[in-house]
Formats: C-alpha cells, sequence, structure tokens
C-alpha cells in the first residue's frame, strides 16, 4: 500500500532506522518523509526552504514527531502547526524518549493527538508501531479539508 | 497632717519665725509713717500757724493803712485849708460838719478833731455810740498834755503819727466797756507853711481786735497782741489784757508769764517760731512805721508814719494742746501698731498652719519625686525629660549611664546634646514640630538615630517621647534605648536571611539542574539502549541463521541488559520525580488506591494463587499519586516476593504500633535477614539475588522518600522465609 506519506521528525538516525524497520515489519508502506530537525518538517509542511514549490495541499497522512529536535524543537512545531489553517488538522503523534509530564500535558495542550513513548525494548516499540499504523493509517479518517 | 502639727510646736516655732521678722517690718514701717506723719503734721501745723500770724499782721496793717489814708486826706482837707487862710467862724462850722460827715460815713472813728497848735481843741465830733454829734464848743478841751497831741504837733509836714494802742480814759478813768483806741494824727500847716495845729482820729481798734482774735479758732490755741512791754491787747486771759491801764495789772505781762519765750518774741525783730517748754510759738511784729499811706501833704507823696510802738502777734498753741495733738497722732499709731500687730499674729498663725500643712504636701511632693525619681532611676531606658525648649529638665541614672554625663552636666543645657552634630539642628527643629503636636510616638519612625557619648561615641537608639502638661509648662519624656545588642541582633538576622536566600536559589538552582539532568537522561541515555536492543533485534532477525547458539544468546544478553538498564534509568527518573514534585495535599482513600493496584497485580499474573486483603476505609491526607506510587512499590515488592508461594498472603491495613497508628503491608513471602534491614531503603541495594527476582533496588528508596516527604517514617520487620511486614506512619 502507498497511501499518503507520513512524516517522520527525528534527529537521531538509529531512532530513524529502527522505526523505518518497525514500520516495514507491521508491512506499513507509506512512503516515510524524514525531517532531521524542526526547520526541516516545516519547510516541508509549509512548502518552503529546500522543499519550496511542494504543494502545501498534498498534507502527510500523519506526523510523527519527536520532541528533542535540533534547531526548532518539537513541541514549538506542533504550535506553529496548531496556528496555521492549512496544517490544524493535520494529525500529529509525539514520539518521543521523554515521558515528563511537562512535556506531555504540554504536548496535549498544544494540540497533539497522540503520546507514544519510545520504548528502550524493540518488541514493545513494534508493537507500538504497530498500534500507531493500525489507527492512523488504517482507521483513523482523516478529516478532509 | 495631724492635729498635734496644727497646734504643737512646729506651728508655734514657725508663727514666731513668721510673726518676729514681720512684726519688725510692719513696727519699722509704722514707725517710718509715724515720722513722715509726725513731720509732715508739723511742718503742716508751722505753716498754718505763720499762715494765722500772717493773716492778723495782713488784717492790721490794712486797717491801720486805712486810718493813715484818711488822717492824709484829713490833713489835706480844703475846709480845713479855708478854716485856717480866711479864720472866718463860718469856715470853723463848714469843718465841723464836713467832720460830722466822715465819721458817720466812715464809723470807725470816735472822735475826728482838729486840734490847734496850742494843744486845744478847736472842732471835735463824736462818734457817740453810733450817733455822731459836733461837740459844742464849751464841751471842747485842752489837750496838750496829752503825748499824742504834742508828739503829733512836733511833727514835720509830710509825717503822722500813730500813737499807741490803749483804752479811752475819760475824766481821769478807764472807759467802760474797754474802749481800745489809736489815735492818728498829722500836724497841719496854712499857705504860709505855718503850723496851725493838728487833725487827730481816735480809731476804734475793738473790731480788728475781735478779728485777730477770732483767728485763734483756726489757731489751735491762742492769739496774742502784745505791746512792746509785753503787756497783752489781746492774750490768753481777758483780765491780763491792758493791765497797763491800771495801777495793780502792771506786773501782767508776758515776761512774767512766759519768761523764756517772750525773752525769745522780744529780741527778734522779725517772724519766728519755735518750741518751748510752754507750748509753740509763731510770732511776727506789725511795725507802723513802716506803714504807707498817701501824704498828707500832697497825694502823690508817700506819708510818712512816726510810731509810739510796734505789736507783736503771737499765735501760741500751749504744750497741753500740741502734746494732746502729738499724744492722738501717736495713740492713733500705736493703736494701729497694735490691731495690725495682732492682725500679723493671726497671719503668722495661720501662715504657719498653712506653711506646715504645705511643707507636709511638699514633703509627700518630695518623697513622691523620690519616688518618682526612683522609679525613673531604675528604668532600664534612658529618660530624659525636657521642657518645650528642648532643655534637660530631669535625667535618670540610666541616662549618665548610657551617655558618660553626668547629671549636673546635662541639666539645664539642650537636649541636642546627646545627639550627633550632623543631627542638631534638624532635631532641634523636629522638637519644635512635636511640641506642636505632643502625641506619644516612637520619634523618627524608620530613621536610624543615633546617640552621642561624652566621649564621642555613637551608638543606635530607640526613642519614644511622650508629654504631660505641668504647671511649669509641657515637660518632654524621652525614653531612650540603647539598641547596640538589637541592632547586631538585626542585623546577623538579616544575614541569615540573606544566607538562606541564597541557599534557597542555590537549592532552586540545583533543582532545575536536577530536572534538566532527568529530562536529558530521560531523553538521551535511553536513545543509545533503545539502539542496542533494536539493532540487537534486527541482527537476530536478519542475521541470526549466520550465528551458533552461543552466538545468539550473547545478543540475548546484550538486549536483556540494555532493557535493564532503561529500567534502571526509568527507576531513577521515577525516584528523582518524587524528590522534586512538591507535595500536592488531599484527601485520599487508602483503601481504594490499595484496592486498585491489588487488581493490577492480579491481572499482570492472572494465573497466580494469591490473595490480596485490603482493609476498608482508610482515610488519610496526602499527595494520592505519590501515595499511589508508595502503594505499588510496597504490594508490587510483597507480589514479587511471594511468587514462591501458593497461596500468596499479602495485606494491607493499619495498626497500632506503641501507642501509635501505622499502616502496614504484610505478605508470606520469602522475607529477609534483618541483618539487611538497614540497607533496605537505600537506592540500589538489592537483598536478593536479581535472578531470583526482578528489581533495580530503587522501589524502597523510593517509597521511604515518599513517607519522608509526608513527614511519616517506614521501617520493616522480616525473617527470613516468614514473610516481611513493612509499616509506615504518615
Amino acid at each position: 500500500m502507498s497511501g499518503k506519506a507520513i512524516l517522520l521528525v527525528e534527529d537521531n538516525p538509529d531512532d530513524e532506522a529502527l522505526t523505518l524497520r518497525a514500520f516495514h515489519k507491521n508491512n506499513i508502506r507509506n512512503n516515510v518523509v524524514v525531517a532531521r530537525d524542526g526547520v526541516e518538517a516545516l519547510d516541508y509542511l509549509f512548502a518552503s526552504g529546500a522543499h519550496q514549490g511542494r504543494d502545501t495541499g498534498d498534507l502527510p497522512q500523519v506526523m510523527l514527531l519527536d520532541l528533542k529536535l535540533p534547531r526548532i524543537d518539537g513541541l514549538e512545531v506542533l504550535r506553529r502547526v496548531r496556528e496555521d489553517a492549512r496544517t490544524r488538522l493535520l494529525p500529529v503523534v509525539i514520539l518521543t524518549s521523554s515521558k515528563e509530564e511537562r512535556d506531555l500535558i504540554e504536548g496535549y495542550r498544544l494540540g497533539c493527538n497522540s503520546y507514544v513513548r519510545k520504548p528502550v525494548n524493540f518488541d514493545e516499540f513494534l508493537e507500538a508501531a504497530r498500534q500507531l499504523g493500525l489507527y492512523w493509517l488504517l482507521l483513523n479518517e482523516s478529516p478532509r479539508a | 497632717m495631724t492635729v498635734q502639727r496644727i497646734f504643737g510646736a512646729t506651728v508655734l516655732r514657725r508663727a514666731v519665725l513668721i510673726f518676729v521678722p514681720l512684726i519688725m517690718i510692719a513696727a519699722s514701717l509704722v514707725y517710718l509713717l509715724y515720722r513722715a506723719q509726725s513731720s509732715a503734721f508739723w511742718s503742716i501745723f508751722q505753716a498754718e500757724q505763720r499762715e494765722i500770724v500772717q493773716l492778723a499782721q495782713q488784717r492790721a496793717v490794712s486797717d491801720l493803712s486805712a486810718i493813715i489814708s484818711d488822717v492824709g486826706y484829713l490833713a489835706r482837707q480844703e475846709s480845713l485849708q479855708q478854716m485856717l487862710n480866711l479864720a472866718r467862724p463860718v469856715d470853723r462850722s463848714r469843718l465841723a460838719a464836713d467832720y460830722l460827715a466822715f465819721a458817720t460815713h466812715k464809723t470807725i472813728y470816735d472822735q475826728v478833731r482838729f486840734i490847734d497848735a496850742d494843744g486845744r481843741e478847736v472842732v471835735r465830733v463824736d462818734w457817740n455810740s453810733g450817733r455822731p454829734r459836733i461837740v459844742p464848743d464849751a464841751e471842747l478841751q485842752e489837750k496838750i498834755d496829752q503825748p499824742y497831741v504834742h508828739e503829733t504837733l512836733r511833727l514835720q509836714a509830710g509825717q503822722l503819727y500813730a500813737s499807741a494802742l490803749d483804752l479811752n480814759v475819760e475824766r481821769g478813768a478807764v472807759e467802760q466797756p474797754h474802749k481800745p483806741t489809736i489815735r492818728v494824727g498829722a500836724p497841719v500847716f496854712d499857705a504860709e507853711a505855718r503850723k496851725r495845729g493838728m487833725v487827730v482820729v481816735s480809731y476804734l481798734a475793738q473790731p480788728l481786735l475781735e478779728r485777730i482774735r477770732t483767728l485763734r479758732s483756726y489757731a489751735r490755741g491762742e492769739m496774742w497782741l502784745l505791746n512792746p512791754q509785753g503787756y497783752w491787747l489781746i492774750g490768753p486771759k481777758a483780765e491780763d489784757e491792758w493791765a497797763f491801764m491800771y495801777p495793780h495789772g502792771k506786773e501782767r505781762t508776758a515776761s512774767r508769764d512766759y519768761p523764756t519765750a517772750w525773752a525769745q518774741i522780744s529780741g527778734n525783730p522779725g517772724q519766728m517760731q519755735f518750741l518751748g517748754p510752754r507750748g509753740y510759738f509763731t510770732s511776727t511784729r506789725v511795725q507802723l512805721n513802716e506803714l504807707r499811706g498817701v501824704s498828707t501833704v500832697a497825694r502823690t507823696q508817700a506819708a510818712r508814719v512816726i510810731a509810739a510802738e510796734s505789736w507783736i502777734l503771737v499765735a501760741h498753741v500751749p504744750a497741753e494742746t500740741l502734746d494732746s495733738e502729738t499724744i492722738a497722732l501717736r495713740s492713733n499709731y500705736v493703736i494701729a501698731s497694735s490691731s495690725m500687730a495682732l492682725l500679723l499674729v493671726f497671719a503668722a498663725w495661720f501662715s504657719a498652719q498653712h506653711w506646715t500643712a504645705r511643707s507636709e504636701g511638699e514633703r509627700a511632693v518630695r518623697s513622691s519625686e523620690a519616688r518618682f525619681r526612683g522609679l525613673l532611676d531604675s528604668a532600664p531606658d534612658a529618660i530624659v525629660i525636657t521642657d518645650r525648649d528642648g532643655r534637660i529638665i530631669f535625667v535618670n541614672g540610666q541616662t549618665e549611664r548610657l551617655f558618660g554625663y553626668r547629671r549636673t552636666d546635662m541639666i539645664d543645657r539642650t537636649v541636642e546634646m546627646l545627639l550627633p552634630e550632623r543631627h542638631r539642628s534638624n532635631h532641634a527643629r523636629h522638637r519644635d514640630g512635636y511640641v506642636g503636636d505632643p502625641k506619644p510616638r516612637p520619634m523618627g519612625v524608620g530613621m536610624d538615630l543615633h546617640g552621642v557619648r561624652r566621649d564621642g561615641t555613637e551608638f543606635p537608639v530607640a526613642i519614644s517621647l511622650s508629654s504631660v502638661e505641668t504647671e511649669q509648662g509641657l515637660a518632654v519624656f524621652a525614653d531612650i534605648r540603647d539598641v547596640t545588642d538589637q541592632r547586631a541582633a538585626e542585623h546577623k538576622m538579616q544575614e541569615l536571611n540573606d544566607r538562606l536566600a541564597r541557599d534557597n536559589a542555590e537549592l532552586e538552582t540545583l533543582n532545575k539542574e536536577l530536572e534538566a539532568f532527568s529530562y536529558s537522561v530521560s531523553h538521551d541515555l535511553r536513545a543509545p539502549l533503545r539502539a542496542v536492543d533494536g539493532f540487537s533485534q534486527a541482527l537476530l532477525e536478519d542475521a541470526g541463521d549466520n550465528l551458533d547458539q552461543t552466538g545468539r544468546q550473547h545478543l540475548t544478553r546484550v538486549r536483556n541488559a540494555a532493557q535493564r538498564m532503561g529500567m534502571l534509568i526509568d527507576d531513577l527518573l521515577k525516584l528523582a520525580r518524587v524528590t522534586r514534585t512538591e507535595l500536592n495535599v488531599e484527601p485520599v482513600d487508602l483503601s481504594a488506591v490499595a484496592q486498585s493496584v491489588a487488581e493490577e497485580l492480579k491481572q499482570s499474573t492472572p494465573s497466580r494463587e494469591a490473595q490480596i486483603e485490603v482493609a476498608p476505609e482508610l482515610h488519610t491526607e496526602g499527595d494520592p499519586r505519590l501515595l499511589r506510587v508508595a502503594l505499588e512499590n510496597l504490594l508490587g515488592n510483597a507480589w514479587k516476593f511471594t511468587a514462591g508461594r501458593s497461596p500468596a498472603r499479602i495485606a494491607f491495613g493499619q495498626e497500632q504500633v506503641d501507642g501509635a497508628s501505622a499502616y502496614f503491608v504484610r505478605d508470606n513471602g520469602v522475607g529477609f535477614d534483618m541483618a539487611y534491614a538497614g540497607k533496605l531503603f537505600g537506592a540500589f541495594q538489592r537483598l536478593h539475588d536479581a535472578r531470583d527476582f526482578a528489581g533495580t533496588g530503587i522501589g524502597l528508596a523510593t517509597v521511604q522518600r515518599i513517607i519522608h516527604k509526608h513527614g511519616g517514617r517506614i521501617w520493616a520487620e522480616s525473617q527470613p522465609d516468614k514473610g516481611a511486614t513493612f509499616r509506615f506512619t504518615l
């Protein structure tokens, strides 16, 4: 299956590889666009910088957002996404190592749709990725703008 | 004050003390007053006597001057000259008619006559007791033997003669009643300047004498009129008057009755006054010689009077009268003095009583003053009392000690002396402000006040002011406290506070660092572990077939180690979170929390045969989330260490331990050796082999930290294989 792209905002290449592997293991075949910091993620979404000319109407199916990012961090990316009419309804899943309460609260306050902690145990990671794909890519109907 | 004091020796002594000087002063005053009045009396008396004598003299002079003028007129009379020059009988009768008219008109002359140069009466008019008549020729007499006649006929033109004053004698006998008479005559010259005779009037002196005599009613004594021989014309006794006219009376003179006084008076031609043993005498002369009238010759010329005698006027106040006057004066003063003395006795007595009473009062005041002073002296603060101008009127002993001045060095100086130089002028201004609104208040609120000692050293003070309105005016009480120690304590306190604030700030910083650390740990330490575990798994999956059994086991151990490190990190983060989390206290239903945890445990391993008993209705106050963490750990441990038991028995409840209520979690698990109980609650301390029981060794450390955070304590009891009981209070 191809379908819409998944935007993975992740600066750690190991996590990126493991995430992609988990998707693959779970037969999630969507195109995964990887942004390695907040700036890249926003450039992609708003067709600026390296992604100049991209059709901003072509939103990803879901954005998997790490919080600890170089330049612009995850919560700031989330704030800007929710501020902009074009991306206001984009499903955002925070996928992060941290389970700090303040991050959790701030993330939900800014309007994330889900908060997933990356487990150390890869088996648990696989399970988390499976559920993510099941929910956000198959079951959840994104509102059509 | 007692009755004894009122009437006792004190009062008497004081009365005498008051009376003696008072009476001395009063006596001196009375004496001076007496002297003044006495001297005034004498001055007035003397002036009065002089006045009276002069008055008498003036009366005499005035009357005699009129007579002299009359005689001058008569001497120049035209009818007289016609008669003399023409020698016609008709002229004599005309002169007689003129004399009759004259005498009738004048009324003061007993006789008006013309006597020829031989001493024979030529024309004579008698007063005849108010019925004047021309004396017929037959009754005219020879008068040449009369002294006044030949004395007058001796005179030159322009001269007059005044006879002695005596009584009229008719036919050799003194006319009765007495007719005091003075004769005044003047020689008369015809056209050829031949002396042709004389005119003479007999003046009736009785009215003059009476007028002089009446003056004695003003004179307090007697008026005397004396002739140069000392015979009384007016005298103290009627019988002595005119004594010289009678043969038996020749001795009755003033020189006989008042020899001393008469000697003085007769020896002095002018006015004089003196006090003699017989009384007070004021005398003057009536000098007829000095009388002036219109000349007998020409109206423009003054007449010259040749007098037979001069008279002496004496005002005599007898010694008895004088004494009675002065005695009256003196007795007035004696009476006044006595009554004053009496008054003073009373005054002294009352004053003494009052004095005694007041001195009682004063003693009371003094003793209360002493008590007051004592009270102020024992006060811990320096107390300075000033008047409204800031002048020090009182200081207590503490002031002397505090400022190093002696009391006497401060009294009467302004209070600014106790202030540092730089504050003095301001203080004087503020002082005026305070006097304008003298309410009790601490002075210089919010200011650092300083006093200055005698040696110039300054020290911090607190001053409170109050004031009292006294009879002497406003008194301002300044209560001055040396606050050196207080300031030092405050300073120390401030330092401590500052240090605490610094420590707090450091702690805050540390907390933030800890937070940043745990944040970083939860993110950054876990990512590599994920990579280790994830890629080990990937290797096993992708290249597992190329590895032998041992190789695959190694990879599995790598993964286990990574996962265990992940758990360690999680538990450490939990511990850190407990540490830095602020307690959020609210009512907590511990039974419900324990029940919920028990359900989760049972569900985690449904196959286990376990009984978890939770006592109902255990309510407390605390942080519900942290207490849940604590119970999760305690019940989780019990669950873990009863894994080999069948059935496992776990209980949560509350019981009394040593009189205090404690919660407990009890199990029938493997227990532990109490020898290691001390290590139970340390982080990373494990009493069991990890191969037997999984765990990080952080759980109980976290529990203890939560219990401590709630102000409680936790302890454990156990025996190996006999289960364990964890108790805690909150």
